[in-house]
């Protein structure tokens, strides 16, 4: 045991009643740290006037223009970010640190939380795979629990439906493909899987009322989960057919606002989900586009096409010329719908291609877009569509913009 | 990495062109497409043949496999294994192929012929990050997971970790 000799010699040196020129320099340099330690700048012993050493907090709950930038790090995909930005001053006001394969996160209005879901292996790109759920403090940005879900969650390119909240948001679902389709429910009060559900045929996954989500099927069904108190599997239904996947299919870019889903086609027409009753009803689908626009090859695309501005009840759409598969096309303008009117009501040429759109919820909106290959946050004033600023160095590949 | 991003955008302006310009193609592609829900679409390994057939001129793009504009490329979404030490179907030394991917549809303008084309991903690695190429022909969202190329499909390998993405002809579509 080699812990026995130093035992030992220190003991002697305890014991020892003059110290030999051999010891003297031991004693001299624990004496040394012993001093540097004590005079190291500890914020409680900084004097009046100079520097105090720290660490930056935030509010717990943000003003409605910072804004999250999430970036799955295409080049180096095992560290994923989220940025935290001011839109309205250009201030870089935090990061997250989200893991492997980080798609989005998840912002609940109720809880002092921020959710992401990531994959860790144990040795960075390989060995023991661990998926988790993380939940951070929004005033610190430092983890507060995890969650371990099982290893198969689905990822790709990013897009706001990998996983969501139910309305009550006690549950976050979360999509798996292994291939076989199913969903991991994480109970987030007790900080459990409560369930995983098998859901052969549909994916992504869109919050739909109080411990309910829906799911996009291959038939163009639509299908609706509620879960019992518990968390666990209470029934599924599917609606019938709502779209024709081969004839238009629509993307799974939808957006929220209030009680609807809102679903774009390749082709440029608007697919409601009516939430509300015990089961949702699909309004009559409608165009973006008048003929004029059609003739001029004008239709959506993008990573992240469609945005909504709750309160005025308006949709942002990324919008470029071209013709069929350019679906993810970066987008040169957004067209901005009454959508009680279904009208255009505003076009705004942007000051540079965007793959992601976002607009914040305040009266006064801000529009937001990034480039997938350019990591930078532009930010134009709604109303009016001026170009206000750019942030720049943001990570390497932003495409989630996601506003509270 | 920034000149690499900038290629990206160069290219797909390019191609935005091209299409424009072939759109009776694309009508073709699209009718094929619909047809093609009747082939063996289900996304199993099946990616050891590439038996020989006619290749465009290696000196041009659509015969570089080197290039995002390769024929067989019409529908990656990734980086090019060709780019990354491996070939158009041989992952780079090291990573692991994934047997389980999702199909596409490319013209082959050697012979103007349509060919099945598997777009496997090499896995257990950090990704490669050259030849980094989006075309989205016949690609559809993620609901149709055998026709979508928006999926990581490293799935079946040992890691999840994306690498690059191989472009295997299957057969004649």
């Amino acid at each position: 045991m080699a812990i026995h000799p130093g035992h030992s010699k220190r003991t002697k040196w305890l014991t020892a009643r003059r110290a030999t020129p051999a010891t003297r320099l031991p004693i001299a340099l624990a004496l040394l740290v012993f001093l540097v330690q004590a005079a190291l700048p500890a914020p409680a012993r900084s004097a009046p006037g100079f520097d105090e050493i720290g660490e930056t907090t935030l509010p717990a709950s943000y003003p409605p223009r910072w804004v999250w930038v999430s970036d799955i790090s295409f080049f180096h995909m095992a560290d994923g970010r989220a940025y935290l930005v001011d839109a309205d001053s250009g201030r870089f006001k935090g990061q997250l640190s989200t893991g492997g394969l980080f798609m989005h996160l998840n912002l609940p209005a109720r809880r002092p939380e921020i959710y992401a879901v990531g994959t860790y292996y144990s040795r960075l790109t390989r060995g023991e795979r661990t998926d988790a759920l993380t939940i951070y403090d929004p005033a610190k940005l430092s983890p507060i629990a995890e969650v371990v879900l099982p290893p198969k969650r689905h990822t790709g390119m990013p897009l706001l439906a990998y996983q969501a909240l139910t309305d009550d948001e006690r549950f976050l679902v979360v999509m798996n493909m292994t291939p076989a389709q199913s969903v991991t429910v994480v109970d987030l009060e007790r900080r459990v899987v409560s369930a995983e559900i098998p859901t052969p045929g549909c994916a992504m996954v869109y919050g739909s009322g109080k411990r309910r989500f829906q799911m996009l099927c291959g038939s163009g069904r639509l299908q609706t989960v509620q879960l019992t108190r518990d968390g666990e599997l209470e029934r599924s239904m599917q609606s019938a057919p709502f779209f024709d996947p081969s004839r238009d299919p629509i993307m799974e870019k939808g957006r929220r606002i209030g009680d609807r889903w809102l679903h774009l086609s390749f082709a440029g027409d608007v697919y409601s989900v009516q939430l509300g009753a015990e089961e949702p009803s699909f309004p009559e689908p409608w165009s973006l586009l008048s003929e004029r626009d059609r003739a001029r090859n004008w239709r959506p695309g993008g990573l992240m096409p469609l945005a909504a501005h709750t309160a005025t009840e308006r949709i942002y759409v990324l919008m470029h010329q071209g013709g069929p598969d350019t679906h993810k096309d970066p987008g040169v303008e957004v067209w901005v719908y009454d959508l009680a009117k279904r009208r255009r009501v505003q076009r705004i040429p942007l000051a540079a291609p965007a793959t992601s759109i976002q607009v914040t919820q305040d009266a006064a909106p801000l529009l937001l877009a990034t480039f997938v290959a350019n990591p930078a946050l532009e930010v134009y004033e709604a109303a009016s569509g001026k170009h206000l600023r750019s942030i720049g160095e943001l990570g390497t590949t932003p495409i989630v913009i996601q506003s509270y | 990495m920034e000149k690499l991003l900038d290629q990206w955008m160069e290219r797909s302006g390019r191609r935005l062109a091209q299409r424009l310009s072939r759109r009776g193609f694309v009508a073709k592609l699209g009718v094929l497409l619909v047809g093609g829900t009747a082939l063996p679409l289900l996304p199993v390994a099946r990616a050891a043949a590439d038996s020989a057939r006619p290749e465009p001129d290696a000196t041009t793009p659509e015969g570089d496999p080197e290039s995002c504009d390769y024929w067989r490329h019409c529908a990656i979404d990734g980086f090019a294994c060709s780019c990354c030490g491996g070939t158009q179907t041989a992952c780079p030394p090291g990573a692991e192929l994934s047997a389980v991917t999702w199909i596409g549809t490319c013209r082959n303008p050697a012979d103007d012929r349509n060919y099945v084309i598997s777009y496997n991903d090499c896995c257990a690695k950090s990704p490669c990050g050259r030849c980094i190429c989006n075309r989205n022909e016949g690609d559809r969202p993620m609901y149709q997971p055998a026709k979508s190329n928006d999926i990581n499909w490293c799935q079946s390998a040992s890691s999840n970790m994306y690498h690059c993405t191989l472009a295997v002809v299957l057969g004649e579509a």
